[in-house]
């Protein structure tokens, strides 16, 4: 990722500062949320063909300032990360955080992550690689060491349903989470 | 279809995980349609694997912010005075008449692309309990995982030479050659790992093709890569795009 960032940050901020008028920090925010998105194409296998990393960049970076445009409040974005990647993960037009049942969604927010963060360093890395890094079983079994594809289903399974169960147990006693 | 709740959390998960047969996908998407209170469990698992995703992002964001800094000078609010615009107008154009005239050079296309790709084998933390434990090795992955490959170098060599036939030792030790810019050294490391069969065969067979494409020896890395896509292996499609990057 340092290579991405070095050749393409200076680029990208510059010319979405250009073409939009944000200010600069924003900006960067914007190129640091597009870095986290081409990493998880380039894993995910979403990047066929690359003819130029700067214009690939930009285009990520383009994408998230229009969403986050769209957003009717922005306010919510400055203040609350989680609720920003969620805007630009989802395409929403409004930020989750930004609707009469906002506390109800933030305990939401708040026990999933409380159970990711029960889950076991194991659990938490496999589902990771599989529900975000989107990678295939057989890279996953190399990476965790763990003895086969097979494996890594049998565990993916039981770490699912535990972290369910987690929130769950946390959505039954919300004055604990 | 009609399940038990973790049965149906269970085939939900698969499904969004993506590991079901074409047949099962589209049942389950017959039923979405069909089966308002079944698309609603399946819309909210969705979104608590957004939340996931999103605090995923958040937290490497975080660490980003950390590592990289931006130099992008801050704009000023004058104007630029015309001549300054009229030599960038002929410069402009001078590089256009160069860029229609002078031969491409496709090489560096592949090598950004080949350096987008390279990252570190990650460590394995259910290793080094017990009688496993390597002092030294601890120190060098702690060095690796805080991405100062220059000082992990040196005590993973030293871990290679206590533990000679440690595969993932080496896929560190090559992976660190290669963050440090040391091709030619990465795949001396990556090639006897990538010729055995072992469960480390196929990523070592792509750390190698990786750093013969950065060493510039796209005689060696031709055949490793084509030999990648045309296996049913995981990295086919990264190969193929390297390929058709030359």
């Amino acid at each position: 990722m340092g290579y991405v960032f070095r050749e393409s940050s200076r680029y990208c901020t510059r010319t979405l500062v250009k073409k939009t008028g944000c200010d600069l920090a924003d900006a960067e925010d914007i190129f640091m949320d597009a870095l986290i998105i081409f990493r998880e194409n380039l894993l995910s296998g979403k990047l066929q063909y690359l003819s130029n990393l700067r214009t690939y960049m930009f285009g990520i970076c383009w994408n998230c300032w229009r969403d986050l445009q769209r957003a009717r409040t922005r306010q919510d974005q400055a203040r609350d990360e989680i609720g920003r990647q969620l805007l630009l993960i989802r395409g929403e037009k409004e930020s989750p955080f930004d609707s009469d049942e906002e506390d109800l969604v933030r305990a939401r927010v708040r026990q999933i992550t409380q159970a990711l963060a029960q889950l076991g360093d194991t659990c938490r890395r496999l589902l990771a690689f599989v529900y975000i890094d989107q990678l295939p079983h057989k890279e996953i079994a190399e990476r965790m060491g763990l003895a086969s594809p097979n494996v890594v289903k049998v565990t993916r399974h039981r770490c699912y349903q535990q972290w369910l169960k987690f929130i769950a147990q946390l959505e039954a006693r919300p004055h604990e989470s | 279809m009609n399940l038990d709740s973790e049965q149906t959390d269970s085939l939900i998960g698969d499904y969004l995980a993506g590991d079901l047969p074409p047949g099962d996908t589209a049942a389950v998407e017959q039923r979405i349609g069909d089966d308002a209170a079944f698309a609603r469990l399946v819309g909210q698992r969705r979104w608590q694997l957004d939340v996931m995703r999103a605090a995923d992002r958040a937290d490497r964001k975080a660490r980003l912010r950390e590592t990289y800094t931006f130099d992008t000078p801050a704009r000023g609010g004058t104007t630029r005075p015309l001549w300054i615009a009229v030599a960038a107008l002929a410069a402009a154009l001078a590089l256009l008449v160069l860029w229609v005239y002078l031969p491409r050079d496709p090489g560096p296309t592949a090598s950004q692309l080949a350096l987008a790709y390279l990252e570190p084998f990650p460590v394995d933390h259910a290793r080094g309990t017990g009688s496993d434990t390597l002092p030294l090795l601890d120190s060098a992955l702690r060095l690796y995982e805080a991405a100062d490959y220059a000082a992990a170098l040196p005590l993973l060599q030293a871990s290679r030479d206590a533990r000679p036939d440690d595969l993932r030792i080496a896929m560190y030790l090559g992976d660190c050659l290669s963050l440090t810019g040391d091709y030619a050294a990465a795949a001396r490391v990556f090639g006897p790992l990538a010729a055995r069969q072992t469960p480390l065969r196929d990523a070592a067979q792509w750390h190698l093709a990786l750093a013969h494409q950065l060493a510039g020896d796209t005689a060696l890395a031709g055949p490793l890569l084509r030999e990648i896509r045309g296996q049913n292996h995981y990295r086919q499609a990264r190969a193929d795009s390297l390929l058709r990057a030359w």
